[in-house]
């Protein structure tokens, strides 16, 4: 449904997408996933037509975006990371004029109009001005806007920004029903946890580059990353007990961390009882330990080198 | 398909107009406002009574030369003449004046009477408010009473046995007389009031106020396309829209709908004031307000394109309707400013249709007429239309 190949756009000197490749299939959810700044919304405006390419191909439902954009934009619905509504108008004339826009009149337009509200659990607020919605309902209508032509994709950007918890697990249920139906979604965020749990697959892009690309077990065998068994020891004895375990096999390092021993290694469930016994053979007991296996957070972090939650 | 997504457009702008309460002010509430009061100050110069203004004599002479003159100046709607007890003095006139009380206010000396018997040099004086017509029109009747007195005079100096009779009888039976007519549609019919022969001033303040509210609203508007531009709803629209050509005409057709309905329903309400009228051509009428509106909706969106942020909107929006109005004749009348700025005046769209209007409503003229000025508006709107088309893109993407 997506094709994206060695995508660039820059914005004077900054590259904002970088050699972008990647593809996404019909019926997927495909997650872009990436730091403020990362390129995502960039990478959406190309797809989505509104920006030209510097360099490299995409290809939308078959069309080329620069060479048949009107095709493309028939195909594909958006949703902005901005709230993009009209704030004085009711949530159902929001609707009705996107739907004119796209040609629907008369019956046909007020059942699609019905229909998203029923979706998007607006009912009983269609003729209230938008203003008035909470941050959720807003979010919400938002989406909604972006489907009312029945698009084969749809791009999400970032949909969940600025709401609380039980606003977000309805958005990701409405996007997971619709998905059901049938619809490719392109969902960007820069919630590892979103990503996650509702993406088939996800692309971890930065600085406008592609970091990782894979469903989530591809995307943590990528990292080749170890186990890390933390061990809270007297600090006296943290630098000979790091010694002697680098030397251990299956032990790729061990060092001092905020006055931990840190170990890395490939199964630190194995280690456990030879930890514990030179331990107990060095006469030193076994305060705390911790043994934290792989998971996206961690390739996340050692990908983009910062902690990101916000 | 293309119809419909223009008339979406439209329907959108006219929907987010009839939504938002401070749009429905300036579209129609302040206009109304105004044009109600218009009405009470300029609609009551033909109608109702009204107190004259006063013309106080201080008569320090008493004679006869002095009661003929105070004579005179009496009988004229414009102002009334009061006779003062005293005899006051040339400051007390003065001061009178000076505090507002009177529109002007004659002292005649106690030699008055006695220096024109004995063929002495006689002196009035006469203090008037130069802001008020009545006090011209005092002075004016002063001065040719005091032309008689003059010529009385001259004629005692001239023969010993000089007839006053006589000469007061053939003053009173002029050889010549002076027809003025006003020219425009109004002139033949003779009008009891001292405005006859002249448009009203409302007639030409109605229009000029309607011109500027249309004018005004829509680089009002400006600011909301700018403000689209920023929350993304624009770029809805333009992925929505069949083509960024459809867009840019929905854009501009919107607020031109607004405008013809605000133009409508302020040049009717207009109707309603007395002595108002737009002449007798429909379809000049029509057509100018249709090229007035298509102008100012087209700047509007070239404005736009110019401006980033909703403050510069703002900014550039008031100083452009302001200088249109004021350089375009709006405000006062054309013909009190110098000759290079009529021409400034000629070469905005204001200053065509207010001319059109004058045309109209003073001189009858219909589209043959007029079809100069209209060309002009044409003119100006293809060319903004052409300017709007070159930079719409900068606005869109
Ligand atoms: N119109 C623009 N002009 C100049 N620079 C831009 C423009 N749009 C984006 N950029 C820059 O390009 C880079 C990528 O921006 P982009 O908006 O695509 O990131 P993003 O992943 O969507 O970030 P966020 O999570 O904050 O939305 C950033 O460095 C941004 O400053
Ligand atoms: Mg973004």
């Amino acid at each position: 449904m997506i094709r994206v190949r060695n995508l660039v756009k820059s914005f004077g000197d900054v590259r904002a997408v970088d050699d972008l490749s990647f593809a996404v299939g019909p019926g997927e959810i495909f997650g872009l996933l990436g730091p403020n700044g990362a390129g995502k919304t960039t990478t959406i405006s190309v797809l989505a037509t509104l920006l030209p390419a510097d360099a490299g191909a995409a290809e939308v439902c078959g069309h080329d975006v620069a060479a048949d954009p009107g095709a493309v934009r028939r195909r594909i619905g958006v949703v902005p990371q901005e709230l993009a509504l009209y704030e004085e108008l009711s949530a159902e004339q929001n609707l009705a004029t996107f739907g004119r826009l796209y040609g629907l009149e008369g019956a046909r337009l007020k059942a699609r109009c019905a229909e998203l509200l029923e979706l998007a659990d607006l009912t009983e607020h269609a003729r209230r001005p938008v203003k008035g919605f909470s941050g959720g309902m807003k979010r919400r209508l938002n989406i909604m806007l972006g489907l009312v032509h029945a698009p084969d994709i749809l791009f999400l950007d970032e949909p969940t920004v600025g709401i609380d918890a039980q606003a977000r697990t309805r958005i990701l249920d409405l996007i997971r029903g619709m998905n059901a139906r049938g619809l490719t979604v392109l969902y960007t965020t820069h919630y590892l946890e979103e990503a996650e749990h509702l993406c088939d697959r996800i692309g971890v892009i930065d600085h406008g580059r592609l970091a990782a690309l894979g469903d989530k077990e591809e995307l943590i065998q990528q990292i080749g990353e170890h186990d890390v068994v933390r061990v809270q020891l007297p600090p006296a004895a943290v630098a000979p007990a790091a010694a002697a375990a680098a030397a251990w096999p299956d032990v790729s390092s061990a060092d001092l961390r905020r006055g931990k021993l840190e170990i890395h290694c490939r199964d630190g469930a194995a280690l456990l009882p030879r930890l514990q016994a030179e331990l107990a053979a060095a006469g030193l007991g076994l305060d705390q330990l911790e043994v934290i296996r792989p998971n996206l957070e961690s390739l996340y972090l050692k990908i983009t080198g910062r902690a990101l939650r916000e | 398909m293309n119809a419909g997504v223009i008339r979406a457009l439209v329907g959108l702008h006219v929907r987010q107009v009839a939504a938002d309460r401070a749009s429905l002010f300036w579209l129609f509430g302040m206009p109304l406002m105004f044009t109600v009061l218009m009405g009470m100050m300029f609609g009551d110069m033909n109608a109702g009574p009204r107190e004259a203004p006063e013309l106080t004599v201080f008569d320090g002479s008493r004679g006869p030369a002095a009661r003929g003159l105070i004579e005179a100046l009496g009988g004229h709607e414009a102002f009334r003449v009061v006779v003062a007890d005293s005899a006051g003095s040339w400051e007390t006139a003065r001061a009178l004046v000076d505090a507002g009380s009177r529109t002007a206010a004659l002292h005649i000396p106690a030699a008055f009477d006695a220096d024109l018997a004995a063929g002495r040099t006689a002196a009035l004086s006469l203090a008037y408010d130069p802001d008020r017509a009545s006090a011209q029109t005092a002075r004016t009747v002063l001065e040719e009473a005091v032309l008689r007195l003059e010529f009385l005079a001259a004629g005692r100096r001239a023969a010993a046995g000089f007839d006053e009779a006589r000469f007061d009888a053939l003053w009173r039976d002029p050889r010549i007389t002076l027809e003025v007519r006003t020219l425009g549609r109004l002139g033949g019919e003779p009008q009891p009031s001292a405005l006859a022969g002249f448009s009203s001033g409302f007639q030409h303040t109605g229009p000029s106020y309607t011109l500027m509210f249309v004018l005004m609203f829509m680089l009002m508007s400006v600011r909301d396309i700018v403000t689209e531009r920023r929350n993304g709803t624009l770029r809805r629209l333009r992925l929505a829209a069949a083509s960024p050509w459809l867009l840019a005409v929905g854009l501009f057709l919107g607020p031109v709908v607004v405008g013809l309905a605000q133009a409508a329903v302020l040049l009717g309400l207009n109707l309603l004031l007395p002595g108002m009228d737009y002449g007798d051509s429909p379809g000049a009428l029509v057509l100018t307000m249709v090229l007035f509106t298509a102008v100012s909706s087209a700047l509007a969106l070239c404005v736009a394109t110019f401006c980033r942020t909703p403050g510069q909107a703002d900014g550039l929006g008031m100083t452009a309707s302001m200088l249109l109005a004021a350089l375009g004749g709006l405000w006062w009348p054309l013909e009190v400013v110098p000759g290079f700025m009529q021409k400034i005046a000629l070469a905005l769209p204001t200053g065509q249709a207010v001319t059109v209007f004058h045309n109209m409503i003073g001189r009858g003229w219909g589209l043959a007429g007029n079809a100069g000025h209209l060309a002009a508006l044409a003119a100006m709107l293809a060319a903004l239309l052409a300017l709007a088309a070159a930079r719409f893109r900068r606005l869109v993407d």
